[in-house]
């Protein structure tokens, strides 16, 4: 009888935690010890412990105590994703043969600027640009950014110490579908309030086929300007967002005249009316439920759509039409850097006409 | 190339050795030809109709002068046929705008889309000087390429043809002459984006140079045999919210003039007895020409309501199908020789004229768009009011009617009376057009034969 009651009481609990467990979506947080990824005073039998560097990065003192930089742990220049004491970290910067991840790779601005966003942590700098473009001025952004901070994309984008601004996030992490996303750890990719889901299945952080990508998250008609990148808009106190929340609203906080359906200074944007016919190519407008854009039927990771919800899974389906799928400034370009000019998914320049239109034919199924 | 992998899998059975009783090496030997059939079998690719187009082509496509862009050190040096060309996605390309205007303007053109008569997008390449094209090239009128008449150089290019007049349909002079007559552009998209035409799908933003043309299908098309292209789709069909599942009409059998039961006569080509329109081959029964009868009247028939600031009214309403000169009937005169080759007195009457047979698309240093050449010959048109004493519509109608037989015969045994049409002295000429006109059946107001057509 006593075993029994022992029993009881032991599984009541047990089974109470299993449930909790498996019913409670689990932050996908950094596991492991501390000194993992801190240190008290950087060394340890004599030797410096911040030594997760990238280039010619110093292994002094760095803030957070933290012994390595962005580029210390997500840049180590070999596989896409490699193990680092027990974690999986994904590689924005990688020189192997590997699959570049979705948001591509690094490795391409040190031959080109024109291949994608000039990271100065990677200390190549931007020769041609003067100003992000589409961006209005005066912006005070320059065209050298960081990973995140007030001149960064990931984190909350206020400070200028861009560590500050990824304060905890890591700790927090949540994987997968990220559509509350009102904290830069519940936020897709730590980029501060934009949804989606993340692709967390076999093929983590990549973009490989129709079956295993990220889903983007995609609003149909683009934000507008209309007076003002006011607090709503854009520059709320806590840093920068969109209020759009979507991928491409995140994207026309530096490049708003490429996105935004009425800019300023009377730049109509992509078009004051959000509709054909537009002035530049649109993001966030839906595919039209017409002519060739119905051929778009099965997910191409060489022009990915965005949905108008943050689906709970993974899907090989493209759908035009009011309730279907969104054009999304990552359609086409990718959002670190790619091989290709203009950080293009696709090569735009090929010498072959049918190479160079390859991306645009996976919309415009007719313009081959 | 799929033939050769075939081959190669039937040379790769023969080499197998096999044995009538190995069922398994049977069915492994056809299962390796499956895998490898499998692996090397590729679907042939082929270009679509962007590809296949005169502004996709690799060859002659669109290509931006590199001047055109803010320097050569930015020059993108895009291939030729690229979108780039006519469209710029962000209005930037490396921080700058490429030339020629800045700021973004609609479906994302380097240019306004329309203007005004001669001033508009397409007319930024197609034009004779500062085209925007790379390599310089002529587009000359319908006498110079299905016709063969090379000598006919001015216009050579789309906006010389449509500046024989201006955005007030006033007259400008243009190729030697200040009569002739292009199709006004503004009428042509008032017209098709009318409440009336509203299944066609154009909107107030279309460039009416669409209304015939889909820039990313059409053709280009050499007038020669064998090689041949189709740049013209129907307006009424245009219906497509995206402008890209318009197709191209003339580029199937049932879209020929060869599909009327009345019979068409190709004419002449220039300087040639034995080689017909449209591409100097013997063809001569329409089976090598778009039917442009039923593209032309998708606007010009007997219903839709054209008003023409040129003529200052609306054109006339008329029935092709009805017409002497095109499906309707007409009589032979069999005591004497009314018509000129290669039109054949036997098949008077059952004849089909096409549009273009006469009229140029574009525009003419002739009235009305007549062409300069017609059925192998030269013709001058310039006046429009009556008497015609210089006989210039005869110019016209004497490159396949008879003067001397059929048309004074025809007249005269009219029994009207001189003065009716010799006026006001007896020595005038009455103008053809007094009479023989598109929807006309009235002689100077009285029904002829009773509404018998009289074109």
């Amino acid at each position: 009888m006593i075993r029994i009651k022992l029993i009881k009481f032991i599984s009541l609990p047990l089974i109470i935690l299993l449930v909790f467990v498996f019913s409670v979506k689990v932050p996908a947080v950094i596991t492991g010890h501390c000194s993992d990824c801190h240190t008290m005073h950087n060394s340890q039998d004599g030797a410096v412990m911040v030594d997760y560097t990238y280039g010619a990065e110093t292994t002094g003192t760095k803030s957070f105590l933290l012994r390595g930089t962005c580029l210390g742990c997500h840049a180590q220049g070999s596989l896409n994703i490699i193990n680092m004491r027990g974690n999986q970290v994904p590689q924005v910067y990688h020189t192997d043969g590997s699959s570049d991840l979705a948001g591509g790779n690094f490795k391409y601005i040190l031959t080109d600027d024109n291949k994608g966003h000039n990271v100065t942590d990677f200390g190549d700098t931007e020769d041609t640009l003067t100003s992000p473009p589409g961006h209005h001025q005066p912006d005070g952004i320059g065209v050298n950014i960081a990973c995140s901070g007030e001149v960064g994309c990931h984190g909350y984008r206020k400070n200028v110490n861009s560590l500050i601004d990824m304060k905890g996030s890591h700790h927090g992490n949540v994987d997968g579908k990220l559509d509350t996303a009102d904290q830069v750890y519940n936020s897709y990719r730590f980029l501060w309030k934009v949804k989606g889901l993340e692709n967390n299945g076999s093929y983590k952080w990549q973009n490989k086929d129709q079956n295993n990508h990220n889903e983007y998250f995609g609003d149909t008609i683009p934000m507008t300007a209309g007076g003002g990148c006011d607090t709503t808009l854009c520059h709320d106190p806590g840093g920068k967002r969109p209020e759009s929340q979507t991928i491409s609203g995140f994207c026309s906080t530096c490049h708003g005249a490429f996105h935004f359906k009425e800019w300023l200074s009377g730049d109509p944007g992509t078009g004051a009316s959000g509709s054909s016919p537009f002035t530049r190519h649109p993001t966030d407008v839906i595919l039209p439920d017409s002519g060739e854009y119905n051929g778009y039927t099965t997910y191409s990771v060489l022009a990915p759509v965005a949905r108008q919800t943050v689906p709970d899974t993974i899907s090989s389906s493209v759908t035009s039409g009011a309730s279907g799928d969104v054009v999304m400034c990552l359609s086409c370009h990718a959002a670190h850097a790619s091989n290709y000019a203009d950080m293009l998914r696709w090569d735009y320049k090929s010498a072959t006409l049918s190479t160079a239109l390859s991306g645009c034919n996976v919309c415009h199924t007719s313009r081959n | 190339m799929k033939t050769r992998r075939l081959n190669n899998v039937v040379n790769l059975i023969k080499t197998v050795n096999l044995k009538a009783s190995d069922n398994l090496k049977i069915i492994s030997s056809v299962l390796v030809c499956l895998v490898l059939f499998a692996v090397f079998y590729v679907k042939s690719v082929s270009a679509g109709p962007y590809l296949n187009s005169a502004h996709g082509s690799s060859s002659y496509g669109v290509k931006r002068s590199a001047a055109d862009y803010e320097s050569p050190a930015i020059d993108p040096n895009y291939i030729k046929g690229l979108c780039a060309h006519c469209h710029e996605q962000h209005a930037s390309i490396d921080g700058f705008e490429p030339y020629p205007v800045p700021g973004p303007d609609n479906y994302t053109l380097f240019y306004s889309n329309y203007v005004n008569q001669t001033d508009g997008f397409c007319f930024q390449c197609h034009t004779s000087s500062s085209s925007h094209q790379a390599t310089a090239f002529n587009n000359y009128n319908y006498s110079y390429r299905a016709g063969g008449d090379t000598s006919l150089t001015c216009p050579n290019n789309i906006l010389s043809a449509f500046s024989f007049i201006n955005e007030s349909g006033a007259p400008v002079s243009n190729c030697s002459s200040s009569t002739g007559s292009s199709h006004k552009l503004t009428d042509i998209q008032t017209f098709i984006t009318a409440a009336a035409q509203s299944s066609w799908g154009f909107t107030a933003n279309s460039n009416p140079c669409s209304a015939c043309h889909n820039p990313h299908s059409a053709q280009r098309d050499p007038h020669t045999s064998g090689s041949r292209g189709y740049p013209v789709s129907r307006p009424s069909l245009h219906n497509s919210k995206d402008n890209n599942s318009w197709g191209l009409w003339g580029d199937s059998a049932a879209e020929l003039m060869n599909n009327y039961t009345a019979s068409y006569q190709a004419p002449y080509r220039s300087g040639s007895t034995t080689l017909y329109e449209p591409d100097g081959s013997t063809t001569t029964n329409g089976s090598n020409l778009t039917d442009y009868v039923t593209f032309c009247t998708d606007c010009h028939n007997s219903t839709n309501t054209i008003y023409s600031t040129t003529l200052g009214r609306n054109l006339y309403q008329f029935n092709w199908s009805a017409e002497k000169h095109g499906g309707g009937a007409a009589t032979n005169d069999a005591s004497v020789t009314d018509i000129i080759a290669p039109y054949q007195e036997a098949q008077l009457g059952n004849y089909v004229l096409a549009c273009t047979d006469c009229h140029e698309p574009h525009g003419s240093p002739n009235r009305y768009l007549i062409r300069k050449m017609v059925n192998g010959g030269a013709t001058t048109v310039t006046v429009i009011t009556t008497p015609d004493n210089t006989r210039d519509w005869n110019s016209l109608c004497t490159k396949c009617h008879n003067d001397s037989t059929s048309i004074s015969n025809s007249h005269h045994i009219l029994g009207m009376g001189c003065t009716t049409c010799h006026t006001p002295d007896p020595a005038d000429f009455p103008n053809c057009l007094d009479c023989h006109y598109h929807g006309s059946t009235a002689i100077y107001g009285s029904p002829y034969n009773g509404g018998e057509h009289l074109f």
